[in-house]
């Protein structure tokens, strides 16, 4: 049987082969412009980037990753992301139970509302914080007087990342709980389950894949996030810049060999989430091949 | 009484699914709901489990009053349509998850729970299956994991929903009498949805016949089959030639054209519509009372039974069910003209006028 099935695959890759009839030419000259894009746009930047980044050396690289104000922007980086995510995590969780499950009046004004975010650009996404929250803004008088900080420091950062990585999580999720509809949730319910029970039991593992592929690319944007945040941010150092801001004022001042080091960490962070994102899909890929085999 | 129905009433917009039902289950009893789609068989079902709030009227479960009582606390076993299996559970933990849910007071042991399960899975026929995964079972087995998994929490009783739906024609025939014959061991009060009357008629104690959110008839399938109360249990019931008839004097005559048929079968000024069932229908070579005539137009001989497709002379058609040995005796061919005389006519008033 495996041997019949073995000779089939052959069969079907030897018609494959024998369809390809470009000649070498065609052939050789797409693989060339594939590739040319490739180094123009990917593999040389980031041997820019590398090179400049060690330009003067691995220990000046280091110097520059590890100087007061550089760290004091990772660490901003990474406290935005830690605040940022796990609400957009609750965001997105409520509106894709809410459109998934439920039916209600404005359900197709609110879908298109959860997009916004993606046709916005980020700077206005910024500036509308600054507008609101702002010493000139709606709200500036009433939070100077109470002492409240919110733009050109963290809570304004957080706000304004919040929002403009807010449809990751929900957009990932939307289409998957509507596939996947209620009546598990239902059948739980029946068998005498709580809500929180069929919540973890039975809706979370469910979505589990497609929520930690929201939670990676909301992750990765929200350290990376540039426009919005730089309009918030004010750019104080050692205080509200964060890593894509920090980048921005060294290459400002020259320096481009730390502008370098620091991008690489960016970049290092692209690749990270990269490499998780296949490994999701891997693992998601096996989980269902190891369901649907018997 | 295990499962009493008031006066149920349930809307969606201004479509009425339920419109003032009332029935009545004994303990122990199998009753299907039939009815076409959108009669509100389905509904009905989703209310007595409590899924679905019912806009007026009250379900009582053994005597306790279950009409504003949460889902999880009327212990219904619930099987549905598309079985609704939990996805990434094992056969095994689809099955205990009724009892892992329970609060800790309540919750059997590890141990009890194994027993349980492994039990419920011999009584499906699925203990070899219990570390499979709902997506490497057949359809049939699905089904029946998700009966394992009703049972599971003892339910006051079993409620199916089309539990036959989803399946090949072998295979439901097969679940069908298997699912008749566990019933008859657990006893369990059930009541499942259909929209196969045969179905309804070999598996229920009672059928009740549904169409537009009304019932129109509760009955054995006896009664059902042989005594429908009205047109649409009649039709829906399925095999059944319809004339239009009008009266004259003493005699009644089928469709437009003078056909006599039999005035014995007390039809009044009121009745302007008949129904034959095709094997009440007996064809003839030679003229008798009360017969007429009509033409052989297709001949169906594949099967216990032979169905003759005939016209009649007012130029209605009709189908007739003979036996094989009848119907070689006759030697009927395509296109012969014949005689055919009705034995038995169920007559209903209708607005149908001529």
């Amino acid at each position: 049987m495996a041997g019949a099935t073995g000779l089939r695959k052959r069969a079907a890759n030897q018609v494959a082969r024998a369809s390809v009839t470009e000649p070498p030419l065609v052939r050789g000259i797409l693989t060339a412009i594939a590739l040319i894009f490739l180094v123009v746009f990917l593999i040389l930047p980031i041997t820019v980037i590398v090179a400049g980044a060690l330009a003067k050396g691995v220990q000046f690289y280091f110097q520059a990753l590890t100087e007061p104000v550089a760290l004091a922007a990772a660490r901003l980086t990474l406290l935005v992301a830690v605040i940022t995510v796990p609400l957009n995590v609750l965001f997105g969780l409520a509106a894709a139970w809410a459109l998934a499950k439920f039916d209600f009046v404005g359900k197709k004004f609110l879908t298109t509302l959860i997009d916004l975010p993606f046709s916005v650009s980020p700077v206005i996404s910024g500036l509308i914080y600054v507008l609101v929250f702002g010493a000139q803004g709606v709200l500036g008088p009433w939070l100077q007087a109470h002492d409240i900080k919110i733009v050109f420091a963290l809570p304004g950062i957080v706000l304004a990342t919040v929002f403009v990585t807010s449809p990751f999580v929900a957009r990932e999720l939307i289409p998957l709980m509507q596939a996947q509809g209620n009546e598990e949730e239902n059948a739980a319910i029946i068998l005498g389950a709580s809500g929180w029970q069929t919540f973890w039991r039975v809706t979370l593992p469910n979505i589990k894949w497609g929520l930690l592929y929201g939670v990676i690319l909301c992750t990765a944007r929200a350290m990376g996030e540039f426009g919005a945040v730089s309009v918030v941010s004010g750019h104080i150092r050692g205080l509200t810049n964060t890593l894509p801001l920090h980048v921005e004022i060294l290459y400002n001042e020259y320096s481009f060999t730390a502008a370098f080091a620091v991008s690489s960490l960016l970049m290092m962070l692209a690749f990270v989430t990269l490499a998780l994102k296949h490994f999701i899909e891997w693992q998601h890929s096996r989980e269902t091949n190891l369901t649907a085999e018997s | 009484m295990s499962i009493q129905v008031f006066d149920v009433t349930k809307k969606f917009d201004d479509f009425t699914a339920l419109q003032n039902i009332s029935l009545e289950v004994a303990e122990g009893e199998r009753v299907a709901l039939l009815g076409p789609s959108g009669s509100g068989k389905t509904t009905l079902l989703r209310v007595i489990s409590g899924l679905e709030p019912a806009d007026s009227g009250r379900v009582v479960i053994r005597g306790n009053e279950m009409t504003d009582e949460k889902v999880s606390d009327r212990k219904v076993g619930f099987v549905f349509q598309h079985y609704a299996l939990f996805r990434h559970m094992s056969v095994f933990e689809n099955v205990a998850f009724g009892l892992r849910v329970r609060s800790k007071s309540e919750r059997p042991g590890n141990a009890d729970i194994k027993k349980r399960v492994l039990e419920l899975l011999k009584l499906v026929r699925l203990d070899s299956m219990a570390s499979r995964y709902p997506s490497q079972l057949s359809g049939g087995q699905r089904q029946r994991v998700a009966l394992a998994r009703a049972l599971a929490i003892e339910p006051n009783m079993l409620l199916l929903d089309e539990p036959f739906g989803a399946l090949d024609a072998k295979v439901r025939r097969e679940l069908r009498q298997w699912l008749r014959e566990l019933h008859d061991k657990l006893g369990m009060t059930s009541i499942f949805v259909t929209h196969d009357q045969e179905e309804a008629l070999e598996l229920a104690d009672r059928v009740v016949v549904m169409n537009r959110g009304r019932i129109e008839q509760i009955g054995t399938p006896d009664e059902i089959y042989h005594h429908p109360a009205n047109e649409f249990v009649c039709e829906f019931l399925g095999n059944v030639n319809f004339f239009h008839c009008r009266l004259e004097g003493e005699k009644v005559y089928l469709g437009n054209t003078g056909v006599r048929i039999s005035d014995k079968f007390g039809l009044d000024s009121k009745h302007n519509k008949v129904y034959i069932r095709p094997h009440r229908l007996e064809i003839s070579r030679v003229p008798a009372e009360d017969s007429f005539g009509a033409t052989i137009r297709l001949i169906h001989s594949a099967g216990p039974l032979v169905r003759v497709e005939i016209e009649v002379h007012s130029g209605e058609r009709a189908s007739v069910e003979l036996s094989q040995e009848r119907f070689c005796e006759l030697d009927l061919k395509k296109g012969e003209a014949v005689y055919v005389v009705a034995k038995e006519i169920r007559a209903y008033p209708g607005d149908y006028s001529i």
